[in-house]
């Protein structure tokens, strides 16, 4: 089942990135205007799946909402003004592993959820990936 | 140096408040929808301070494949945390950055070389190897 979602996970969040992409072939002077849109569209897509759905947000899940989509833009944000400084083969292999060993050991200290051996020699070769990838 | 680690702090407490909605029972619609007001609410205020808002059909379209996309996407690895570690789910998402190396292959002719392509090869390999493993979940 883990498969499953995470599959089509992969998959969607690598065709918006291929549209990330495609809004900067587009030109330099559109990505904001993309991103503005982008965020609108998926907007739109979560209440028309809420009211489909009949559902009410709650406050909790407001507040928790509304704190990761300002880490997520915050982050975005940061990744600019990170990749004007430094040369993107050094950003996005360091931040993407930094990321995914933050994500891991912090996962363990708090719910104490310990990888098995298997998944950190995953988490190893993904990071190898993700560094070929950046080269 | 400090909007790297920032970046990467960022994105990780996302990681980490996105295991604890699940971990809590919240609504994974619910979550997503007021993430993307936040999204929307401070997207609006930097384009007005620091940027225009220049509007084009292309730009629209884009922005509309991307937004249902990364929606369904986010459904996804909130689904995806009930069956397994964060940790092993937020890597296989941030793998998702080769499709649009392989789309840039087929799209814009741009051709990996000999080191990319053993990183795209090892995705899958990846993946693979970050599925709970279900004998040790049974063991558990």
């Amino acid at each position: 089942m883990w498969l499953k979602y995470i599959f089509i996970s992969f998959l969607l969040c690598g065709i918006s990135d291929t549209t990330w992409k495609m809004a900067g072939e587009a030109g330099s002077d559109y990505v904001f205007t993309y991103l503005l849109l982008f965020h609108i569209f998926a907007l739109v897509s979560s209440i028309i799946a809420i009211i489909i759905r009949n559902k009410k947000i709650r406050k909790i899940e407001f507040y928790l909402g509304a704190i990761i989509g300002f880490t997520l833009i915050a982050g975005g944000l940061c990744s600019l003004k990170a990749i004007l400084v430094l040369p993107g083969i050094v950003f996005f292999p360091v931040a993407s592993c930094a990321s995914l060993f933050l994500v891991t050991v912090l996962a363990n200290l708090i719910w104490k959820e310990k990888p098995t051996i298997r998944q950190i020699a995953g988490l190893i070769v993904a990071c190898a990936s993700i560094i070929l990838i950046a080269l | 140096m400090i909007y790297l680690f920032l970046s990467v702090f960022f994105y990780a407490i996302a990681a980490l408040l996105y295991k604890h909605s699940n971990q809590i029972n919240c609504d994974k619609l619910s979550i997503i929808a007021a993430e993307r007001i936040s999204a929307v609410v401070l997207m609006i205020l930097f384009i007005t301070f620091f940027d225009s808002f220049k509007p084009s059909l292309d730009i629209t379209i884009i922005a509309f494949i991307g937004g249902i996309t990364i929606f369904i996407s986010r459904v996804a690895l909130l689904a995806s945390l009930k069956y397994g570690k964060i940790s092993s789910s937020w890597t296989a998402v941030n793998l998702s950055v080769v499709i649009p190396v392989i789309a840039s292959i087929f799209f814009w002719n741009e051709i990996p070389n000999s080191k990319q392509m053993i990183g795209l090869f090892l995705v899958p390999l990846a993946i693979f190897l970050l599925q709970e493993d279900r004998k040790e979940k049974k063991c558990g």
